[in-house]
């Protein structure tokens, strides 16, 4: 169980990097689609863009420390779950 | 290792190298390898393309999950290896869903549907380690060739309409979810948090997740098959191959599935929270 933990901690890495980008290509989209229909003047397409940088930064940097919070609550469960075999 | 074995190994490593020595002179030159790098098989039916090698695929998937269930069909109260080796999975695997969603009446459901998507990823990330039926395809789309053990099988997951099913599968499912735990005013309050300017942000964080969520699957499986098929013709298949195929189809492939079945049961706790 902590040796499969571990090799998901690794996944945090990558988490941050695919949210960032994946955030950013949204927005784009969105803008762009939305620029398509109304002013065609790819404003609202550059404004978008800086959205979803803003947006990537925000829910990676959020989801990172909901991640780290998590497996710190684990690791200290695992201690505790091993000092108390030791004990008893 | 005894005398025998070793004369074994011996005799298969000869035959082995004989073979690379004769294949050396068959193997096509570089462009003609790599013309069909990338492409696909396609059909189109009523305006719905699809890869039918996906479709077979996933049938073998299906074969193989229906195969190990019929073969631990009778549980023993004294667990023999099998059995054992699959009750270890799935208590592991229920242990984590317990310990990440918050809410007790979602951890069984969301337990079932991890586990689903983890059990099919992975055997479809195996499936890309070992030799089998190769479908290959051509710019436009038409069928040029059927292989037989000429390369291994063409992982489902290496295909992003699968990744992408079930990516929105879980983005649908994680909401559907929070708007049962927490009301339909609770759920809409929550695109507001922490400020209404926020919405926007909320909104692309979203519906980044299903798009981040594939894509690093699809990233990970496609790319290693890639890389495979460049390092193998570079060596001429002598060796090396085997690596690859251990490397990026049982230890990647397994990293990845566990990682994206992690991701599920995040992304449901997420909004439960």
């Amino acid at each position: 169980m902590k040796g499969l933990r571990d090799f998901a901690k690794l996944n945090l890495i990558t988490a941050f990097g695919t949210t960032v980008l994946a955030n950013i290509a949204v927005a784009g989209f969105i803008g762009w689609l939305i620029d398509k229909y109304t002013f065609n003047n790819r404003v609202i397409f550059v404004i978008s863009l800086f959205f979803g940088t803003i947006s990537g930064i925000y829910n990676g940097v959020r989801e990172l420390l909901k991640e780290a919070e998590k497996y710190e609550k684990f690791d200290k469960k695992d201690d505790n779950d091993n000092s108390g075999s030791h004990s008893s | 290792m005894n005398k025998r074995d070793k004369i074994f190994i011996s005799v298969i490593l000869i035959v082995y190298f004989v073979a690379w020595l004769i294949s050396l002179k068959y193997l096509p030159p570089i462009d003609e390898a790599f013309s069909t790098l990338g492409h696909r098989w396609v059909v189109s039916i009523g305006g719905f393309a699809f890869n039918p090698a996906t479709l077979i695929n996933a049938v073998i998937f299906f074969l193989i999950i229906l195969w190990i269930a019929l073969s631990v069909r009778d549980m023993k109260l004294v667990p023999d290896r099998k059995q054992s080796i699959i009750e270890w999975l799935f208590d592991t695997f229920y242990e984590m869903v317990e310990d990440t969603v918050p809410d007790p009446r979602f951890v069984r459901s969301t337990f079932v549907i991890a586990m689903t998507v983890f059990m099919f990823v992975w055997v479809s990330n195996m499936l890309g380690s070992f030799p089998g039926i190769v479908f290959t395809g051509w710019e436009n789309g038409k069928l040029t060739e059927i292989g037989l053990f000429t390369d291994t099988w063409q992982a489902p997951t290496a295909d992003l309409n699968t990744n992408l099913t079930y990516a929105l599968m879980v983005f649908v499912i994680s909401h559907a979810f929070a708007i049962k735990a927490k009301g339909f005013k609770a759920w809409l309050k929550g695109w507001f948090e922490p400020n209404p300017i926020m919405m926007p942000m909320n909104l692309i964080g979203e519906l980044a997740k299903p798009i981040s969520h594939s894509l690093r699957l699809f990233g990970n499986i496609a790319g290693g098959a890639i890389l495979t098929f460049i390092f193998s013709y570079m060596v001429k298949y002598f060796l090396l191959p085997v690596f690859l195929w251990g490397f990026f189809g049982l230890f990647v492939g397994t990293i990845q599935a566990l990682v994206f079945s992690i991701l599920v049961i995040a992304y449901i706790s997420a909004q439960l929270t």
